[in-house]
């Protein structure tokens, strides 16, 4: 019953975000793809909900949030307009062969997770004892992480507050339904790029690739799977989408979760946000896109300084250790082999080559960007080798990501995905903005 | 046109590679494969992990700890260089109990029960309670 609870925790989370459903971007966009955007925006919503509750000293318990969460799915369904846009476009023929392989490769993931293959170390000794403690401390409580016997004490909150809530509804805490979370973010992820490339080839190939990454990295249960959703979002909405105002709430929403997941999201918006400046030439867009994770990144520091719980972050002010960067890179190039001759970074790159690089250029720009953090960060240690083996099969896993949309965008076949307003960058009325082939996308 | 084909047979020799990959993986790390496992990290590396044994040893200790005792995990071969990761996984297995680093030199820092994963806890200041078939339950002597 407890695991039950759990999983049943998780398939609530889309409810506390179909607020999102009122945008007219998103409610153009197929079910799944929907269904998948909610789940991005509901884990916020969970995880800002709780961390409130926190602060204005309201106790956690199964009555309270589960009130609130209705409360806020119930307004947002009751201020939902009703929809009046015209249904996707049909499928082409051919393509439900690879749906049916993507589907096939996501199974094998769910199997991989069902049967202990893919479980996350750190899961069992640092994501829920954390949540569990703050479950029994009804909140996110300073004295908990006093005593908190690791260094990710001050690490951003996100997916503590969802192993807390599911451990909250369930009433012990589900250890499976931690590690089932992944299979579900993952095929969130999944229904993102299909639905925003509508290649299901390309699709295809980034479901094999996360599958044979996940079998190798160990995610199931740690932040990974929903950080790899929120980045998904932010990477495809500035590749795919054509309608401006979608692709800076995408954006922005990606890189608002990102940083409340994991450090690295930090990282991962500070790239976003450049690669719109230098890639896209958007300042506004830029700032627009910086301002809710700067929000969101800066009450958790406000939070975490004002307790005097400051530990990882402060990271950034310890020296560099240059002459470590020949270690770090053989040692991150020896992990990034991932048991196959580096087959996905090299497939991803060769899929580029053959379609055109300058509708890949954000996603390869978030790629590069992320992998110089990676080793940015790896060259703080002075003895780097032990914590890259055991952190960055994870870690890469998001420039791997985006050079994947990279390759699903560099295709002939991807059309951009839009409907633009009326009268504003085309000189269409809701009419789909098809691509200029030779222009990098989101430069509408 | 013939970079589209191109990229097709590409991808599709891929996909075969790593869901190749992927299932041998899975085949590699060991059986059963059909049967939910009794922890999360069951099959995570062919050979038993011992972190596998401190979930199961917790389980099985739980009801047998009074509560807010101070109670550490530790696998005893690896002494006196203690895997952390071991008293860690404790401390969410064991919310109603003071979970605490393994320190024995110290009389003031000794916990009240060390659970203790294959392999027998040799100290004097502790007794054997109970043995399971992944480890022991010791406690503190008075």
């Amino acid at each position: 019953m407890t695991d039950v609870l759990g999983v049943l925790a998780y398939l609530l989370i889309p409810l506390t975000g179909i607020g999102v459903w009122r945008l007219e971007f998103v409610r153009r966009m197929p079910i799944a793809a929907r269904i998948a955007i909610a789940t991005a925006a509901g884990s916020l919503v969970v995880a800002l909900v709780m961390a409130t509750a926190s602060l204005l000293h309201i106790e956690w318990s199964r009555g309270v949030l589960v009130t609130v969460f209705v409360v806020i799915a119930a307004v947002s369904v009751r201020l939902r307009p009703s929809p009046g846009l015209r249904p996707p476009s049909p499928r082409r023929g051919g393509e439900r062969g690879h749906d049916v392989g993507t589907v096939i490769l996501w199974l094998l993931t769910l199997y991989g997770t069902l049967t202990a293959r893919e479980s996350c170390g750190d899961l069992q000794f640092t994501w829920g004892p954390k949540a569990i403690r703050f479950v029994r401390a009804g909140g996110i409580d300073p004295n908990v992480l006093h005593t908190w016997p690791q260094l990710t004490v001050d690490y951003p909150p996100l997916q503590t507050l969802l192993l807390a809530w599911s451990n909250t509804l369930s009433g012990h805490f589900s250890w499976w339904s931690a590690v089932l979370a992944a299979p579900l973010f993952f095929l969130a992820t999944l229904a993102v790029i299909r639905t925003w490339s509508r290649d299901a080839l390309g699709t295809l190939l980034v479901a094999a690739a996360l599958a044979w990454g996940f079998a190798l990295a160990y995610p199931a249960g740690c932040a990974e799977p929903p950080l790899l959703l929120f980045e998904t979002i932010a990477i495809a909405a500035l590749t795919f989408e054509n309608n401006p105002k979608a692709q800076t709430f995408f954006a922005a929403l990606g890189a608002a979760g990102a940083v409340w997941t994991k450090l690295e999201g930090t990282t991962f918006a500070i790239a976003v946000v450049v690669t719109i400046l230098v890639v896209q030439r958007n300042v506004k867009r830029a700032l627009i896109v910086a301002a809710p994770a700067a929000i969101l990144i800066g009450s958790w520091l406000t939070f975490i300084h004002a307790n005097g719980l400051m530990y990882m972050y402060r990271g950034a002010k310890m020296p560099i250790y240059f002459e470590t960067l020949p270690v770090v890179l053989r040692t991150l190039a020896k992990v990034a082999r991932f048991d196959l001759l580096w087959l996905p970074w090299i497939i991803a790159i060769v899929v580029i080559a053959l379609g055109n690089i300058r509708r890949a250029l954000v996603p390869i720009a978030i790629a590069l960007l992320t992998a110089c953090a990676t080793v940015f960060f790896y060259i703080h240690y002075p003895d780097p080798v032990w914590w890259i083996e055991s952190s960055s099969p994870r870690v890469i896993l998001t420039p791997l990501l985006a050079l994947l949309i990279g390759a699903v965008a560099a295709s002939d076949k991807v059309r951009a995905h839009g409907v633009v307003p009326q009268g504003k960058e085309t000189e269409g009325s809701g009419r789909e903005a098809d691509r200029d082939p030779g222009r990098p996308l989101g430069q509408v | 046109m013939w970079r589209e084909r191109a990229r097709r047979v590409v991808i599709y020799a891929a996909v075969i590679a790593l869901l190749a990959a992927t299932v041998h993986r899975f085949r590699w790390l060991g059986g059963p494969y059909f049967e939910i496992p009794d922890t999360i990290q069951d099959h995570v590396w062919p050979d038993r992990f011992l972190s596998a044994d401190a979930i199961v040893l917790s389980r099985r200790a739980e009801p047998l700890l009074p509560r807010d005792v101070r109670v550490t995990v530790i696998a005893p071969s690896q002494a006196p260089n203690y895997d952390q990761t071991h008293w860690l996984t404790g401390l969410g297995m064991l919310p109603r109990q003071n979970v605490v680093a393994p320190k024995f030199d110290d009389a003031a820092a000794m916990p009240d029960y060390v659970i203790a994963i294959r392999g027998s806890f040799e100290h004097p200041a502790y007794r054997l309670v109970t043995q399971f078939p992944e480890g022991a339950l010791y406690g503190r002597q008075r």
